[in-house]
């Protein structure tokens, strides 16, 4: 049953793309690997406007790899990276100008304070913030205001996600990459970010989202998709399965997974 | 480790090239004036009842003739010791050898070998270099991640799990790594006496002194890494710290301490002492002969016959007039020149590379007092020479065979 | 773009703990460097101009005597201390101070300062060329070791990129932001430096501002290349570690072991002829003249024959003229031109050898910049030939005044005691003046040097625009 929903997908998409022109976040056929390792394998997603597609999967499962290629951190060896229907590869500043990052673990520039590398960072992105629209950006993550002007080298973890979240909204980029950004928060940090993300989709942001929470994917996520080994194998909207479902569904990939280990 | 052993190794073999090239300009020297004398020794020998032989005849046995007319010249040289091929010192600064006639001694001082100053500025690529400024290096190499790599490798939990402390782990880690650098510095010292040429079974106690000295500075490296380690600091830190002190006792103390001592503390004018001389040497020239005459006989009484008007008396006597008062003027400007060095001496505590350079110079004869010890031994020659000399001229005489082969066996 | 990289370099680098200990003792040193070795300077200046004048006066009052008896008292010649090698003392501690000028004799220029010092001289002196050419790359490679594998490891590099800066960019941002601070620096303490120059040496010296300013360029560049091969290794090193380790070894290779080495090779490529060798060959060619079938009683004879005829006259005797003076003179002449030949060869040598060290800066930055700076402060080899040569040409001339007063006024029969002249003689010879070389002289002869800097600057542009978009960014 869940491969039909799979294949609905597939073709609910491609009727999306064909009336929009294309999707803001695209990988076709994308395989990436390192040395004799195979990251990622023929792996096909897309994520349109407004959609938040959280990735879930085990660690090396590719969720990295893939926000990466996105990023063009790494290049692809076969297939193609799209965003806003640009290829990442021969059009990187292009591309870059539509996506905004938060990746796993945000170490900021620990001798500047928060004002100072949502600054610099925001000035690379091209939007230069003046002092008080940085501090009131800041603020509007949460960052408590005395905060701001401490050296980034005293903040918690949440502290400096919130500076990364800053930084991804002054870019005001269609194309929202994100990397666990909830891994390690305690649950108040990480539900303030799932209000956040909320935010970014009602203006019709697209969000790619590498996670371990399964709860946390159920309730922010539009799309959810299963990787193991380098391969999407699952793709479904979350408004179709329950939360234990989708833990049923997890759980048994995850097995089947160390069973074709075992069995390798 | 490899680069050090390959250093030492080239060190070796350029001391052994410099010292093998001033042994040949030596015997080189040496071999042309003894040429110069044995043929004058066969003038001597002549039979001057043939006219023609006379005249070689006279010159030969004439005191005259052969230590000034004929520029014949006595060659001192400052023989380098066994080791001095490992430590070259300040040799490359001073001449290794002196050719002396029985003129004045303290004009004929005044002459240096030829050298390229930029290789002087430089200096040598010897042995003792590789002890005192790479040897560290490679203590600081071998220890710096000591505690650290174990931390940062992940280990170090495991080590601290077993029943043995990790004090003592370490220990022996640092034991072991202790045996490589006094290993190593052993071989490349042993390799460095066999390639000079230095026979360890006559020199071992040289070898003993080379070894504690050596071993001496690599102690005092290690305890400054183990006191370093001690700190349990990331790797990079410890090695930013011991190359900090590496650079501040090998380069910024010495240079520091140079600068303050050379800027403060000019060096005497040594060139008065040439025009002095000049002054001197124009009042004997002024002055009846009885000037010179009279205060050579006050030092020289054994020579005092009355005489005061002999032109060759006189002349030869201006000479040792002249050395006379150089040798004041001299100790005036050694006790300026010792003054500033005991100065420099009195800082060198802070730059223990300083203290085990000067150590090896020492052990080496190739130090600035042995350069000292050097130029008393060509003023004990000279006084020598000129003894035989004065004894003939002051006599009247003409030198006897016995004379000629006294001053030969001194070549 | 750049300005915000620079800026955030600036403000990081500041900010940390390391390299605000680093740099004040940095410029610490520097500042000790100059004060102290510039009143070093100018004492060392001050005492050799007395010494120079008080030599001259002894030369003027040395009362009336023979022209001849003048020429052997004699002159001497100091080396004028030049007013920048305060800040390069270069070849100053090996070099000769002075030099005893006389008739019918080239004397050596003598007492070096390292003669009569003890091991410690070796060590080097700590002055503002040493702390610029080897102390103050130091500071760059530990402001750059970790300036790319930092971010990378921390994943701000990621950030970065993901901002839309590319890695050509993000690369000039850090080589500008690091060479802007070792600016900093350097600019200051320079300018003080050049504030503090002592007038009264500087006056001898009407170039001094071009060559300071050259001196200043000349580093700066340096420094870039520098900053340059630093970021470019460690953009593309694995890890701080191997940055570090990897930076600090070609430090310690092209600051501490390659100098040494290559003027240890250039001794060995061009061997040094000796002293002995060099008077011995100087004697024997005046004997036997220079091509060795000319002696020395043959050109005696041809050039009495030469001036018998001239004058008309059958025998010497008959000269109205001086005959020792003339041939005097030209004992002189002939002595001058095989000295002239002899030390030309000696000179050449060494040259040769020097050249080796210039050639080597082509691999070795650090020794370009080395022979560029002590040339430039005037305390090279070139320098002291120059001084060598200008005090041999003051004592040929004067020589030749006595020569020629004994020729033309000493008139035969006349007792050698019994010609006497004086002051006015004396004072016809001006004071010995020595003019360092123009800058001109000094750029052309370290061409190599300039050469070799340029081609570094240029080759690292090179590679890293062709590498900086290779840059690893995970």
């Amino acid at each position: 049953m869940l491969h039909v929903i799979h294949a609905y997908d597939t073709i609910a998409y491609a009727v999306l793309k064909l009336k929009i022109g294309f999707l803001m976040l695209e990988a076709i056929n994308l395989s990436k690997s390192y040395h004799d390792h195979e990251a990622l394998t023929d792996l096909n997603l897309s994520v349109a406007p407004g959609e938040v597609f959280c990735l879930l999967g085990a660690n090396g499962a590719g969720k990295t790899t893939t926000i990466n290629l996105f990023m063009g951190f790494i290049s692809p060896d076969g297939g193609q990276v799209k965003v806003n229907d640009l290829d990442v590869v021969s059009n990187p500043a292009e591309t870059k100008k539509h996506l905004a990052y938060i990746p796993e673990n945000l170490n900021l520039y620990g001798n500047l304070t928060g004002l100072e590398n949502l600054q610099f960072f925001s000035g690379l992105g091209g939007e230069k913030a003046d002092k008080s629209s940085a501090e009131a950006l800041l603020s509007s993550v949460g960052l408590q205001s005395d905060a701001i002007h401490k050296r980034v080298s005293q903040y918690s973890k949440g502290m400096r996600q919130k500076v990364g979240v800053a930084i991804a909204k002054a870019k005001k980029a269609g194309n929202l990459l994100l990397d666990e950004p909830t891994s390690g928060l305690d649950p108040q940090a990480s539900n303030e970010f799932a209000q956040l993300l909320q935010e970014m989709r009602q203006n019709e942001v697209s969000i790619l989202m590498a996670t371990h929470d399964l709860f946390r994917a159920k309730e922010s996520g539009t799309n959810i998709g299963i990787m193991k080994a380098g391969k999407l194998i699952h793709s479904l909207k979350s408004d179709e399965i329950s939360l234990t479902e989708l833990e049923q569904l997890y759980l048994e990939t995850m097995k089947t997974e160390s069973y074709a280990e075992a069995t390798h | 480790m490899l680069v050090t052993l390959g250093a030492g190794i080239y060190g070796i073999y350029f001391g052994k090239f410099e010292i093998d090239k001033q042994n040949e300009r030596i015997a080189f020297v040496k071999d042309y004036e003894r040429e110069k004398f044995d043929s004058l020794l066969v003038w001597a020998r002549l039979d001057t009842t043939i006219t023609e032989n006379k005249e070689k005849y006279e010159q030969a046995v004439s005191p005259q003739g052969v230590g000034y007319t004929l520029h014949f010249a006595y060659c001192i040289a400052n023989q380098p010791a066994p080791t001095a091929g490992l430590c070259l010192g300040q040799r490359d600064l001073y001449p290794s050898y002196y050719r002396i006639t029985m003129t004045d001694l303290s004009r004929q001082m005044n002459t240096g070998e030829l050298a390229n100053p930029m290789k002087l500025l430089t200096g040598n690529f010897d042995l003792s270099y590789v002890f005192v400024f790479l040897f560290p290096l490679l203590i600081i190499a071998l220890f710096y991640n000591l505690y650290a790599g174990e931390k940062e490798g992940g280990t170090l939990s495991l080590l601290q799990s077993q029943s043995v402390p990790l004090r003592s782990i370490l220990l022996s880690k640092a034991l072991m790594r202790m045996l490589v650098v006094f290993g190593l510095a052993f071989l490349l010292l042993v390799l460095g006496f066999v390639l000079q040429g230095i026979t360890l079974g006559d020199n071992s106690g040289l070898l003993f002194q080379w070894l504690v000295v050596v071993f001496g500075y690599c102690l005092v490296w290690m305890i400054l890494m183990g006191a370093i380690v001690a700190l349990r600091r990331s790797s990079a830190l410890s090695a930013m710290l011991g190359f900090g002190l590496w650079l501040i006792f090998t380069l910024i103390t010495p240079t520091l301490i140079n600068l303050f001592v050379l800027a403060n503390e000019p060096l005497p004018n040594r060139t008065t002492m040439i025009h002095e001389l000049r002054e001197e040497s124009g009042k004997n020239w002024d002055n009846p002969k009885s000037y010179v005459l009279n205060q050579f006989y006050q030092e020289k009484p054994e020579f005092n016959d009355g005489d005061s008007i002999d032109f060759y008396k006189w002349y030869y006597a201006s000479f040792a007039v002249l050395d006379l008062k150089a040798k004041d003027m001299k100790a005036g400007f050694e006790q300026q020149v010792n003054k500033r060095n005991t100065l420099l001496e009195k800082w060198m505590w802070l730059a223990p590379a300083a203290i085990v350079h000067n150590g090896l110079s020492k052990l080496s004869n190739t130090d600035s007092d042995s350069q000292k010890d050097f130029m008393r031994e060509v003023e004990k020659n000279h006084t020598e020479l000129k003894n035989i000399y004065y004894t003939r001229i002051f006599a009247k005489e003409q030198f006897s065979i016995q004379d000629l082969e006294n001053i030969e066996r001194r070549l | 773009m750049l300005k915000l990289l620079i800026k955030k370099e600036f403000l990081t680098a500041l900010r940390d703990i390391r390299l605000q200990v680093s740099g004040t003792v940095l410029l610490i040193l520097m500042l000790t460097a100059v004060l102290v070795g510039r009143q070093g300077q100018k004492q060392i200046h001050e005492e050799r101009e007395k010494a120079q004048s008080a030599m001259y006066d002894k030369w003027v009052n040395q009362g009336a005597k023979h022209p001849h008896s003048a020429a052997h008292y004699g002159q001497f010649a100091f080396k004028p201390k030049p007013v920048l090698s305060f800040l390069d003392i270069g070849l100053d501690n090996y070099t000769g101070i002075s030099v005893f000028l006389e008739a019918h004799k080239q004397n050596e220029i003598l007492f070096s300062a390292a003669q009569d010092s003890n091991g410690m001289t070796r060590f080097g002196e700590m002055t503002a060329a040493l702390i610029l050419q080897v102390l103050l790359p130091l500071l760059i490679i530990f402001l750059t070791f970790n300036i790319f594998s930092k971010e990378r490891e921390e994943g701000t590099l990621r950030l970065i990129h993901a901002q839309g800066l590319s890695m050509r960019q993000l690369f000039m941002g850090k080589v500008w932001g690091t060479y802007l601070m070792v600016l900093l620096i350097f600019l200051p303490v320079i300018l003080m430096a050049y504030l503090m120059l002592d007038q009264q040496s500087a006056s001898m010296d009407p170039t001094v501002n071009t060559k300071f300013m050259l001196l200043a360029a000349g580093y700066s560049l340096y420094f870039l290349v520098f900053v340059l091969l630093c970021v470019l290794i460690s953009a593309f090193a694995r890890n701080s570690g191997i940055s570090l380790i990897g930076l600090l070894g070609l430090w310690i290779i092209s600051c501490i072991i390659l100098p040494k080495a290559t003027s240890n090779l250039a001794d060995k490529v061009y061997p040094t002829p000796t002293q002995f060798e060099f008077t011995r060959t100087i004697k024997e060619k005046v004997r036997n003249g220079i091509d060795g079938h000319n002696p020395s009683d043959s050109r005696l004879a041809s050039l009495r024959e030469k001036v018998l005829k001239e004058y008309g006259v059958e025998t010497i005797e008959e000269l109205p003229v001086n005959w020792s003076g003339i041939a005097m003179q030209a004992g002189e002449e002939y002595t001058d031109q095989v000295y002239d030949h002899e030390f030309t060869k000696v000179e050449n040598i060494f040259k040769e050898q020097n050249k080796i060290s210039e050639w080597a800066g082509f691999i070795n930055p650090y020794l370009a910049v080395r022979n560029l700076s002590m040339s430039l402060a005037g305390t090279d080899f070139y320098h002291h030939v120059a001084f060598a040569r200008a005090a041999e040409n003051y004592r040929r001339q004067f020589v030749k005044v006595m020569n020629k007063d004994m020729e033309l006024n000493h008139k035969p029969g006349v007792a050698y005691g019994d010609y006497k002249v004086g002051e006015e003689m004396w004072t016809s010879i001006p004071a010995f003046k020595y003019d360092l070389p123009d800058p001109i002289s000094i750029l052309s002869n370290q061409w190599r040097s300039i050469a070799a800097l340029s081609l570094w600057l240029i080759g690292l542009f090179f590679l890293s625009s062709a590498y900086a978009a290779k840059i690893p960014k995970l």
